[in-house]
């Protein structure tokens, strides 16, 4: 605590006195006070004609001891300066590892790679539908884009917000089927009965904070104007309405 | 004349408050007026009454603020609040009501 210019003699009383207090805006604030004390003392005695040494034994004298008045002011201060101190060394820790796991989570997943966007979004009509979006386990699946191609091949993006931040990618691979408006239905090649000719391919693109976003191919639609994204498993039930063209809002 | 310091303990709060009745004052300004109103009797340990101001500061019966003293240098005056000025009236109550019951003991009246 002690200034360039502070009287070594005193300073060390505030400094002996001060080792008992935690928080070092409050020993400054403390130390000032205590040290501004002994400063007039001590002017007040060289005045009346001590010398230097003299008066600053006495000022140490006056002041007593330093160990009761330190325990005293730590006793007064200390329960409300280590609550704050404790809460805000918890907040940092917390907020550290929370921080540290979302960039070792993404990190690793290559969630900070955003890969070059398909050609079919610049080449084709793409259609956006706000209102499109449905939960299933506390994950919100929402179809940000969707079109067609002239072979009937539908193209669509997923975007799927995770509960939490550290939540896991949710897993799209089982349980997702396409159904068309003539009853048709179009399966992962990972279900059974799977038809080449009519099939549903859903994958991974990359994952931002909050949100992962996948892409999907629904092969075989022909010239169907819309068809549902399904999920159907443990009684656990979502539906996806993808219209196909229209002029609904334009794309991103 | 020296007094047994147990005297003084249980009347710090009340000498501190009565200090601080005629204006703001810092730290070593009251231990000068103490000495000098008390003719020296009342020589606490200088260090003693910032734990004192501090936790009558805490209590809200004072507040403090830093301004320039006379000498040209900063120092933190302490003035009292309402809530101060009304315990230092109970204070002064009870004194007067135990030195007249202590002077009523010790000089044997009725």
């Amino acid at each position: 605590m002690k200034r360039r210019e502070d009287d070594p003699t005193l300073s060390a009383w505030c400094d002996s006195a001060l080792t008992y207090v935690k928080g070092k805006r409050l020993r400054r604030e403390l130390y000032d006070e205590l040290y501004g004390h002994m400063e007039d003392r001590l002017s007040d005695l060289m005045a009346a004609g001590l010398s230097k040494k003299e008066a600053q034994t006495l000022t140490v004298r006056a002041m007593g001891d330093f160990n009761e008045t330190g325990r005293e002011l730590a006793g007064i201060y200390k329960p409300v300066w280590w609550r704050v101190q404790f809460v805000s060394k918890i907040v940092f820790i917390v907020t550290a590892l929370m921080l540290a796991y979302i960039l070792l989570v993404f990190g690793l997943s290559g969630g900070f790679r955003r890969p070059a966007e398909s050609e079919i979004w610049s080449a084709a009509q793409a259609v956006v539908y706000p209102d499109c979006e449905a939960k299933l386990d506390g994950y919100t699946l929402t179809v940000s884009r969707a079109t067609v191609d002239e072979g009937g091949t539908a193209y669509f993006t997923l975007d799927v917000k995770r509960p939490l931040p550290w939540s896991k990618r949710a897993d799209l691979s089982h349980g997702f089927f396409v159904e068309d408006i003539d009853g048709n239905v179009y399966k992962t090649p990972n279900a059974g009965d799977w038809d080449r000719e009519r099939s549903l391919s859903v994958s991974w693109l990359y994952s931002g904070p909050l949100a992962d976003r996948y892409e999907g191919t629904v092969v075989g639609l022909g010239d169907a104007g819309w068809f549902e994204l399904r999920y159907s498993s443990c009684g656990r039930e979502l539906r996806l309405k993808v219209e196909l063209g229209g002029d609904k809002n334009d794309g991103d | 004349m020296k007094i047994d310091k147990s005297l003084i303990t249980g009347s710090t709060t009340l000498l501190v408050l009565s200090l601080l009745k005629d204006g703001e004052k810092y730290g070593y300004e009251m231990i000068s007026e103490l000495d000098r109103r008390s003719e020296n009797v009342f020589s606490l340990k200088e260090g003693t009454l910032y734990p004192l101001l501090h936790s009558l500061e805490k209590e809200g019966l004072i507040v403090s603020s830093l301004k320039v003293a006379e000498s040209g240098r900063e120092r933190k005056y302490y003035s009292l609040t309402k809530k101060g000025a009304v315990r230092l009236s109970e204070k002064v109550g009870e004194w007067q009501t135990f030195s007249h019951a202590v002077d009523a003991v010790v000089r044997g009246r009725a």
